[in-house]
């Protein structure tokens, strides 16, 4: 039996850390990065046979970081041969690279192009110049407009923008003209997600000394009406909280995520979920190059961790939590088994039922949060 | 031990001044204890009383001591609760001595709590020998607490003996003094026994425990004991004195404090006040002062968890073994399930118990604000005892309303005399008199409604004086009052627990101090939240707390999941000491925000 499963692929370098960003990635140099192509392909040796061997070939390739675009082509090249002996790349249905306006070329695009790349993700985040370097970013809106024409003359009929709302000094105007300029670049697919200020990072040190002024709580709930309400009327329906697309352009390996599917992530740092179980890569760089094989760690979880990471993550999507696939998984019914938390969330109008799923409303996806905690624990 | 060898005598004193350890360094002079054994403040053995500073349940010791006239002398220090809660414990220990210490501090001088005890101590013809403590200080005066103690107290000063519990300096000074001034106990050991029980405690292997002073007559093991109060019986299996440590003796005669244990399961039995007496030959009448335990405010304990429930009730029936003056009795409330009346005391008798289930027993509470008990009488001429504001009858159905008075006694520098008066005005009280203890200092007197002192009257008075008030107060009986009961409705569903009893006068505003409280104590949640205030169906104060506005993780960083789920269970976390009430998240502070609640 075919399963649907994907590979995540960490490139963990960028040219300058984004003030914002907790993630793990370090500033590049030259060696470091050729030691770990290495590492990556010894840990994609390892790993792809085996998993293939288990479900058989993937359907998705995600290369994400860090800014993979910051990799040479011959880097790129390495990783996809390395993937090439365990399936033919053109077998992937979805295969995405994520890019920053300032590191692509038309070499490089066109060279992703021909290695059977046929999605690509941009980091825009913003088209405003003086946001992008209040948040550390290194290009213009100019860049982020060129590297996406460029990417449409490339050939590239999928293309996605990563827009971010609530940065410092950001009004909602601004953020309407992000909206509007993205739109007009006729990307496939748009992700827009709020600013979430993450302790240690540069940006939340200048919002503590007050070098820079975050939007108001009140001015933060507007941008996300107006990122919700603006993209659908401009063509890109909502197909989770954060998530939205032309018709047919969801991002394939992202559902994975979403729907309960296996997926296995190679690189440092890279999250695995295999048989029901999570596995984390560590952290350290030089440990991952030391000993790629062995530098997975499973997550410790119980049961209700895995379910309630099954009901949050489903209830991200716009179509919800399938009620069937629920029951089949976990033997019991959905209603039945949340009875209390189900009746309190429908009669306060945050979630909906239908015939086969149950989802938030609007006003839920707005206060996801909250929506999720009632199922923490909550089990009967 | 000769009768007239012995002193009975207790340590009178403001918190802070030093009471605690004085009575450490008399055992420690007299030898009572080995070094080892010698902890700081030993009498106070409870955590939380020693956090705390005070003392909750009375502990006695005996001492040893060989006087400068070459005799040996039995002191018994009989230690006293230091807290206005305890008014009536106090008074019953003070029945047990026959001369006290009265310990000031030499840079603070007479407080009200301390000129409260020492009319007590008067009223039971204690002699009294001053103490001025703390010397060592530099803001030391101890001639202007001399002149104090003289203005206010009325004693004679001249005597006072001046010490330094810190540095040990004066304590042999104290020893003599209470050999010499100190008088020993009447010699009535013909007479049937009477013994006074001045305290009680549980011991896992004795029973129930009572802590005695033979007035009259002696009590030897075996004997068949009688407690006048309760017509109980028991036989002695054990008698003993504390040094702290208790020791076993043979018997106790005319004028000793000891303990008595006679296989009694409930401390409840064995009544602070009570005379003991000889089963066949009984005294014709028992010591008088005797007073049944009279809890004076009530709250409801719930657990947050309602699984709860039995732990509550096992750690409230273990606590009240040990605790005669806690009550406790079911309860149900719609809003917050099952759980327990309890009568206190006061509010320092609440504090503690409430610390005590959350520490020793590990739970987690909901307390409502606490009530006075209200007498109602109804239309029908039925009477009522209302401790809980939503038990309150319908207002139709209601003739009339009595509340709890107390007499409040304020101690303040003069130039404080106006917002003393302003802020117990504003409480509903009426004055009975103002006395200047000397050119600096004045006794104000006011009739207040206990419902009021239980509010923000203390808190009130103490920032209006810059901390230098203090207070004291004792119930002086029931008054009418028109008093309405304002209920809160959150979510448009009335919540039982925040109920309260005002003055009908007051209601409107408090009602909107009330709503404005809750509405700061009550976080956002998923949709708005009304919260009203009612009298009856008439509802006279709203605010709203707005719907959470937004609450979105933003990204899956590639597919790290357990990292989001950590932030969601983190975020739950925080709502753990919050209780369901219908759909809204009730913390538990909001159950005490009448009490915070400023007009």
């Amino acid at each position: 039996m075919k399963t649907n499963w994907g590979v995540y692929v960490h490139i963990p370098f960028c040219k300058r850390k984004c003030d914002y960003c907790d993630f793990v990635s370090f500033v590049n140099n030259g060696d470091t990065v050729t030691e770990y192509i290495k590492a990556l392909a010894l840990e994609i040796n390892y790993r792809m046979p085996k998993t293939i061997e288990k479900y058989g070939k993937p359907a998705t390739l995600y290369i994400g970081g860090g800014t993979p675009s910051l990799l040479a082509i011959k880097e790129i090249d390495k990783i996809f041969s390395v993937m090439g002996k365990y399936t033919n790349i053109a077998d992937f249905e979805e295969i995405t690279i994520e890019a920053n306006p300032e590191s692509v070329t038309r070499e490089k695009l066109t060279f992703y192009k021909n290695l059977g790349v046929n999605r690509v993700s941009f980091g825009a985040q913003s088209f405003n110049d003086n946001i992008l370097k209040r948040i550390g970013r290194l290009h213009t809106a100019k860049e982020a407009v060129n590297a996406v024409t460029l990417a449409k003359e490339v050939g590239f009929d999928n293309v996605s923008l990563d827009l971010m709302y609530a940065l410092p000094g950001e009004a909602l105007t601004d953020l309407q003209s992000n909206i509007e300029t993205a739109a007009k670049l006729e990307p496939e697919h748009i992700s827009a997600y709020c600013l979430t200020l993450e302790e240690g990072t540069p940006l939340y040190k200048k919002c503590n000394a007050g070098e820079v002024v975050l939007p108001t709580e009140e001015s933060e709930s507007a941008m996300y009406d107006l990122a919700v309400t603006m993209l659908p009327k401009l063509g890109f329906q909502r197909y989770e909280i954060s998530n939205f697309a032309k018709q047919g352009k969801h991002s394939r390996h992202n559902m994975l995520y979403w729907t309960d599917a296996t997926y296995l992530g190679v690189g440092l740092s890279a999250a695995s979920y295999i048989e029901n179980e999570r596995f984390k890569n560590v952290n350290d760089l030089t440990e991952y190059i030391v000993n790629p094989i062995m530098s997975r760690i499973k997550e410790e979880r119980n049961a209700s961790d895995g379910e309630f990471e099954y009901i949050f993550l489903a209830l991200r999507t716009v179509k919800g939590l399938n009620k069937n696939h629920y029951a089949t998984k976990y033997g019991v019914e959905f209603k039945k088994r949340y009875k209390k938390s189900l009746a309190k969330l429908t009669s306060a109008r945050l979630m909906i039922e239908d015939d086969e799923y149950f989802r938030l409303t609007e006003r839920g996806f707005k206060v996801s949060n909250e929506v999720f905690g009632e199922f923490i624990g909550a089990n009967e | 031990m000769e009768t007239k060898r012995i002193r009975n005598f207790s340590i009178i004193a403001h918190i802070d001044h030093g009471k605690s350890t004085i009575a450490d360094r008399l055992i420690e002079k007299t030898g009572a204890l080995t070094e080892r054994e010698m902890e700081e403040q030993v009498l106070d053995s409870m955590d939380l009383e020693r956090e705390r500073g005070i003392t909750i349940k009375a502990q006695t010791a005996r001492l040893k001591y060989k006087a400068k006239d070459g005799e040996e002398y039995e002191l018994n220090l009989i230690d006293t609760p230091g807290h206005v809660d305890f008014h009536y414990e106090v008074s019953r220990a003070l029945a047990a001595c026959d001369g006290a210490l009265l310990v000031v501090d030499a840079t603070q001088g007479v407080e009200a709590q301390t000129l409260a005890n020492v009319y007590l101590a008067l009223e039971n013809d204690l002699e009294i020998v001053p103490v001025i403590n703390k010397i060592d200080l530099p803001s030391a005066d101890p001639e202007r607490v001399k002149r104090e103690i003289e203005s206010a107290v009325g004693l004679d000063a001249s005597d006072a003996v001046l010490a330094s519990a810190k540095t040990g300096e004066g304590i042999d000074d104290i020893l003599e003094a209470i050999v010499n001034l100190l008088p020993p106990p009447k010699e009535e050991s013909d007479k049937p026994l009477r013994a006074l029980i001045f305290d009680s405690y549980f011991d896992s292997y004795k029973g129930a425990v009572a802590l005695v002073r033979v007035m009259e007559g002696e009590i030897r093991k075996n004997a068949k004991l009688k407690m006048m109060a309760t017509g109980r019986e028991f036989e002695v299996t054990e008698i003993g004195s504390f040094t702290p440590a208790p020791v076993k003796l043979d018997a106790l005669y005319t004028g000793e404090v000891g303990y008595i244990a006679g296989s009694i399961k409930l401390v409840a039995d064995v009544r602070v006040g009570d005379t003991v007496t000889e089963a066949e030959r009984e005294a014709t009448e028992p010591l008088p002062g005797y007073r049944g335990v009279t809890p004076m405010v009530f709250s409801g304990l719930y657990p947050v968890d309602a699984a709860d429930y039995e732990n509550l009730k096992d750690a409230l029936e273990k606590l009240s073994l040990n605790d005669a003056s806690l009550s406790y009795e079911p309860e149900t409330s719609a809003a917050l399930g099952f759980g327990f009346r309890c009568g206190f005391l006061g509010l320092l008798h609440m504090d503690v118990i409430e610390e005590r289930l959350e520490r020793e027993y590990n739970l987690k509470l909901i307390i409502t604000a606490p009530s006075v008990v209200y007498r109602v009488t109804k239309t029908n001429g039925e009477v009522l005892n209302v401790d809980n504001p939503s038990k309150l009858p319908p207002a139709t159905e209601i003739a009339m309303i009595e509340e709890p008075y107390v007499k409040a006694s304020v101690i303040v520098p003069k130039d404080y005399v106006g917002k003393v008066m302003e802020i117990s005005q504003d409480k509903r009280g009426a004055f009975k008199s103002m006395d200047y203890i000397d050119a600096e200092r004045v006794t104000i007197t006011y009739d207040i409604p206990l419902n009021e002192i239980i509010y923000d009257y203390f808190d009130r008075l103490k920032s209006a004086t810059r901390g230098y008030a203090s207070l004291d107060y004792e119930l002086s009986g029931y008054r009418e009052s028109n008093l309405v009961k304002v209920d809160i409705l959150l979510n448009g569903e009335p919540v039982d627990a925040l109920s309260a009893i005002v003055h009908k006068e007051r209601a409107a505003s408090r009602g909107r101090a009330l709503v404005s409280k809750l509405k700061g104590t009550i976080p956002q949640q998923m949709f708005e939240i009304p919260i009203q205030a009612a009298i009856g169906s008439k509802i006279i104060a709203r605010e709203n707390v707005r719907a959470r506005r937004k609450d979105v993780l933003a990204k899956c960083y590639g597919g790290d999941i357990t990292r989001k789920r950590k932030l969601l269970e983190k975020q739950k976390e925080g709502k753990k000491r919050m209780k369901a009430v219908g759909s809204v998240e009730v913390p538990q502070e909001a159950f005490m925000a009448i009490l915070k609640a400023t007009e």
